[in-house]
């Protein structure tokens, strides 16, 4: 008799158990609608119930704090690049009213600039992750990008090889990245082929130790005028030189006959 | 302001309360009561009727408790309220309310001394260090 009495008690037990199991899968799956039974008999199944449904509430208010937090930055960067695309519009119909080709191309570079934080902040606002982009999607479209609004002759040809896959790079780091990239590249298709019936360009990335990652970005064009080196006064030269200085990095700046070569060795 | 009179008997939604000789005030959470922001809001405008200026030691019975919820723990634990006591003594003696009791004051950690007794005799001794 007293037997039974066990293996009911166990039963019931194991019935509220799976009950309780179930409030806490449900609440797993962020679904907190359903509770866990507290009954009468305060036990120790109430008590796990009791607890249950008290983290089921913090939890769930969190998560709704948390989704609140989200589309607030997510909003921020739509607007951030909205706000970039109207100093786009703004570059572009002004350079329509400037006389002479080297202001016209001062203009292309700041358009050419702010297309490129843009495209970061577009970046996160469609990704998952807010607050860091994949830098390898990122430098392929920037790349992309660059070479179809200069507008080039079909022999000069990219090639891009980045060795990192999935890694994200924070807001911080990919805004100057981009820049440097956007600078060195821009000046390549604008000036190192000039002379020139064909050429490459070539961007190279690859994670050379842990968070330290090397940067190459070189082409095989005429190279920059004799003398010339990264602390001569070229504004191009001194923005690639502080942005750099901004992401900690290193650069080296080879140019001659044969080309050029920027090679920037940075940490995350 | 101390109430001169010995003894007061106040109910709010889920709770008993009693303000003793001793100066210290007695709550008694009813049987199988669900404390909700109704009740959380009753018991402390009671508390601050007895004692206006929240001088006097609280002392709750949790007993048989059902549960607190979200909104009545978050009231209890909102920085705004004006608090109703110096400190407070909880008992507990059930393996419920001993959870619910021990889980409240791990995560509200409340602002005033707050502690969790199985017997009345020690929560009164700890009480009485406050008047």
């Amino acid at each position: 008799m007293v037997e039974k009495v066990f293996v009911r008690m166990e039963k019931e037990a194991k019935i509220r158990l799976k009950k309780v199991l179930k409030v806490i899968m449900d609440y797993a799956a962020y679904n907190f609608g359903n509770r866990a039974a507290i009954g009468k008999d305060h036990d120790i199944l109430d008590a796990l119930a009791a607890g249950i449904n008290m983290l089921g509430e913090e939890l769930r208010d969190s998560t709704i704090s948390l989704k609140e937090k989200e589309a607030l930055v997510k909003e921020a960067h739509h607007r951030v690049k909205n706000n970039l695309q109207i100093v786009s519009s703004l570059l572009s119909l002004q350079a329509n009213f400037v006389k002479g080709r080297d202001a016209r191309e001062k203009f292309q570079e700041s358009l050419d600039r702010v297309r490129s934080m843009a495209l970061i902040h577009e970046m996160l606002y469609i990704s998952k992750n807010l607050a860091e982009v994949n830098f390898r999607e990122y430098l392929e479209t920037l790349v992309k990008s660059l070479f179809t609004s200069h507008q080039l002759r079909e022999n000069i040809q990219l090639k891009i090889d980045i060795e990192i896959q999935q890694e994200n790079f924070d807001i911080d780091t990919a805004i100057p990245c981009g820049l440097i990239v956007n600078e060195i590249i821009s000046n390549s298709l604008k000036h190192a082929f000039s002379n020139k019936q064909q050429g490459l360009v070539s961007l190279e990335l690859k994670n050379i130790h842990e968070k330290k990652y090397l940067l190459s970005i070189s082409d095989n064009g005429s190279g920059f005028p004799k003398n010339v080196h990264l602390d001569s006064d070229f504004f191009g030269l001194q923005l690639i030189q502080t942005l750099v200085e901004q992401i900690h990095g290193i650069i080296q700046f080879e140019t001659g006959k044969k080309g050029t070569k920027y090679s920037i060795v940075f940490k995350l | 302001m101390r109430n001169s009179i010995a003894t007061e008997k106040s109910f709010s939604s889920a709770f008993k309360i009693k303000l003793e000789k001793d100066e210290i005030v007695r709550a008694w959470v009813k049987d199988h009561a669900v404390v909700d922001l109704n009740s959380a809001k009753k018991i402390t405008e009671t508390l601050l009727k007895i004692t206006p200026d929240a001088s006097r030691p609280v002392m709750i019975n949790l007993g048989k408790i059902n549960y607190i919820t979200k909104e009545a723990r978050d009231y209890f634990k909102d920085e705004k309220r004006k608090p109703s006591a110096p400190s407070i003594a909880l008992i507990a003696k059930t393996t419920l309310s001993t959870f619910i009791g021990n889980f409240y004051l791990g995560l509200n950690r409340p602002k005033i001394p707050t502690r969790l007794f199985t017997d009345e005799t020690s929560a009164i001794k700890w009480l009485k260090k406050f008047l």
